[in-house]
């Protein structure tokens, strides 16, 4: 695995465990955050959707197979 | 004389079809375009695994109607009502079959047919270099508004509303899965269609209980995170995160239009309650007596016809079309749905809710829908179309009114993040082609100036500038600074649709060679709309402008005078390049 790809891996681990984090959190306590300040579990759980949003764009690297072919095979749909 | 429900579904369904199968298929994309399933298009010709991406055309068909569906279908209609029932609904239907499809259909192919540019570059081949950059650098400065409009939009809906955050926190994610499982999984669409619907539903129920709270400046906070988010949608490849959200979306939007219709089914019998015609200029447009004509289509935009749609389908869509053959059902289709959507989803619920007692009894208003906002107007028309139509198999009206109220709220923050990031994605495209020129002076530069990372930072951090801090306009009234200027935003789209379906109209008469009664079917809407718009714009600046607060006079004000004389120089051009060879 090169770096990119294993940044990439990181990445989406760490948004996954700071998303499910948050997640659980809030479960909990009905509310992700609060009113009155910024609390840890709201920042991890914006943290942890750029992680994952981003994350897999440098594990999995470029587009898929079936998208490549389609663009060789002319893309008729 | 009594008109009900069903009566308006069987017209308008029948009309649209009729349209599509006619004027759209046999005159538009056989006769005029002459749409070809040998064509190479710029999907394939210029496949960079990026924006330019071969794209099945029900998830096109899924990204270009979510796209060009933000929350104009819904606001607008919804003000209009002030007139009564028939003429936003008349407005709706001619200026969707004979303008709005034409324009969106036209931009898309005329981008497919020159290497999937904007329309704004399309203008070089039919009225020359000068045109192309005014437009777009027009285009710009209307897509940073767009932007600042709807990051504030998406963080007052946020804070206001956080079910609609937690939703979107997950929705996103769940999106990214659904790409995942249909192109790295070999499930298909199908199974990964299937599999993301039950997860999202699940997501649903838990955003229903739990709220996302960002503090005690949430708005702000919102406008930052929102401004990472839109860097990173419009920066990834369509496939990746695109493609998937919107074709999720366009479930969200079925669904949406789908119970619409069968709501109104259901209530066959139900007489609109609303007037059909209430006055020819009530006061709607800054409290001013607002004539039906020029004023409508800077009302009504979307659900009939709207400039934003031609930078949609020039833009991102013109990038993943496989076949010219997708065309018709991705933009002549899309935009007919948008009318749907505009017609069954608001029309119609709002006339039937009009006056309804127990929206009375409820306290949601006291004597018609009219005293609500335009936003609450549609929930509360939604909710009570199927609330009433539940009711009639059974269900309690008050637990089906509230579940489609929270549907409709839904519906309307995907929306509006759709058209944020797509905004985005659009205004990058626009910024790129406007430093081309860099390229042959100086490559470093080009290079530096068009990565697209770096160009979405430019377009989000001017976004911001306008929706992160506020002024005070009024001495009780404190806005973001977006607003100074968005009173001029209709105008400004309605603007770019004439001057796209111009550029279209003289694209296939000078290009296509279309004549006769054929160009006549492009040319002449494309008048009309051109002189609608401008004697509109003109009302706006006489009528409306002297009595907005000083520092929107001076905003808004400025940005329509601008625009007008944009027009003229654009329609001079227009007119001076009419005999020149296109290239």
């Amino acid at each position: 695995m090169d770096a990119k790809k294993a940044l990439g891996a990181l990445i989406t681990a760490v948004g996954l465990l700071l998303l499910l984090y948050a997640l659980a959190g809030g479960a909990g306590d009905k509310a992700i955050g609060s009113k009155e300040t910024l609390q840890t579990e709201a920042i991890a759980a914006i943290l942890g959707w750029f992680g994952v949003l981003v994350g897999p764009a440098l594990w999995f690297g470029e587009a898929p197979a079936v998208v490549r072919k389609a663009a060789q095979g002319g893309g008729n749909s | 004389m009594a008109v009900y429900a069903i009566e308006i579904i069987v017209v308008v369904l029948a009309l649209y079809l009729v349209a599509y199968l006619y004027y759209g298929r046999r005159l538009l994309h056989e006769r005029i375009v002459r749409a070809r399933a040998d064509a190479s298009t710029p999907a394939v010709a210029q496949y960079d695994g990026v924006d330019y991406v071969p794209t099945n055309k029900y998830v096109l068909f899924g990204h270009h109607f979510a796209s060009i569906a933000g929350a104009g279908p819904i606001v607008g209609p919804a003000i209009a009502m002030a007139y009564g029932w028939f003429l936003p609904l008349i407005w709706v239907i001619f200026g969707n079959i004979f303008i709005g499809t034409v324009h969106d259909y036209l931009a898309l192919m005329s981008s497919v047919r020159y290497g999937g540019i904007s329309v704004m570059s399309v203008s070089e081949n039919v009225m020359g270099r000068k045109a192309r950059y005014l437009f777009l650098l027009y285009t710009l400065m209307a897509l940073l508004l767009v932007y600042a409009a709807f990051a504030s939009v998406a963080s007052k809906v946020f804070t206001g509303n956080p079910s609609a955050a937690t939703m979107s926190l997950l929705y996103m994610p769940l999106a990214l899965l659904m790409g995942m499982l249909m192109y790295r999984t070999g499930l298909g669409i199908k199974a990964s269609t299937a599999i993301t619907i039950v997860l999202v539903l699940l997501a649903y129920v838990y955003s229903y209980n739990v709220h996302l709270l960002l503090g005690p400046d949430a708005y702000h906070t919102w406008i930052i995170v929102l401004g990472v988010y839109a860097i990173l949608a419009a920066s990834l490849p369509v496939w990746y995160l695109l493609q998937p959200r919107d074709y999720l979306n366009s479930y969200l939007l079925f669904a949406f239009v789908g119970f619409a219709v069968l709501g109104g089914i259901i209530v066959a019998g139900g007489k609109l309650a609303a007037p059909a015609y209430t006055s020819f200029a009530p006061n709607i447009i800054g409290g001013q007596p607002t004539p039906f004509w020029p004023a409508i289509p800077l009302i009504i935009a979307c659900g009939s016809l709207s400039g934003f749609h031609s930078l949609v389908a020039s833009g991102t869509t013109s990038k993943q079309l496989a076949s010219e053959l997708d065309a018709l059902m991705v933009g002549y289709g899309g935009m007919l749905t948008e009318g749907a959507l505009s017609t069954f989803a608001v029309i119609l619920p709002i006339s039937l809710a009009w006056s309804a007692p127990v929206l009375i009894e409820m306290g949601e208003f006291q004597n018609t829908i009219l005293e609500l906002k335009a936003v609450p107007r549609f929930y509360v028309g939604y909710g009570y179309m199927l609330g009433t139509a539940l009711s009639k198999l059974g269900l309690g009206f008050e637990t089906a009114y509230t579940a489609f109220k929270l549907l409709a709220a839904i519906a309307l923050a995907m929306f509006v993040m759709t058209t944020l990031d797509t905004s985005t994605r659009l205004a990058r495209f626009a910024w790129q082609e406007l430093f081309d020129w860099t390229a042959s002076r100086s490559p470093g530069a080009y290079r530096v100036l068009t990565n697209r990372w770096f160009a979405s930072f430019i377009i989000v951090a001017l976004g911001t500038i306008m929706a992160y801090p506020e002024v005070q306009i009024t001495p009780e009234n404190v806005v973001p600074a977006y607003q100074v200027l968005w009173p001029a935003f209709a105008g400004v789209n309605q603007m770019l649709a004439a001057l796209a379906l111009l550029t279209t109209s003289l694209w296939i008469y000078k290009v296509l060679k279309a004549k006769g009664a054929y160009a006549g079917l492009v040319m002449v809407p494309a008048l009309f709309l051109w002189v609608t718009v401008t004697v509109g714009l003109a009302w706006w600046l006489v009528v409306v402008a002297p009595n907005l607060p000083a520092v929107q006079k001076v905003g808004a004000g400025g940005i329509i005078l601008f625009s007008l004389i944009l027009n003229l120089i654009l329609i001079a051009l227009y007119a001076t390049n009419l005999k020149r060879t296109p290239k």
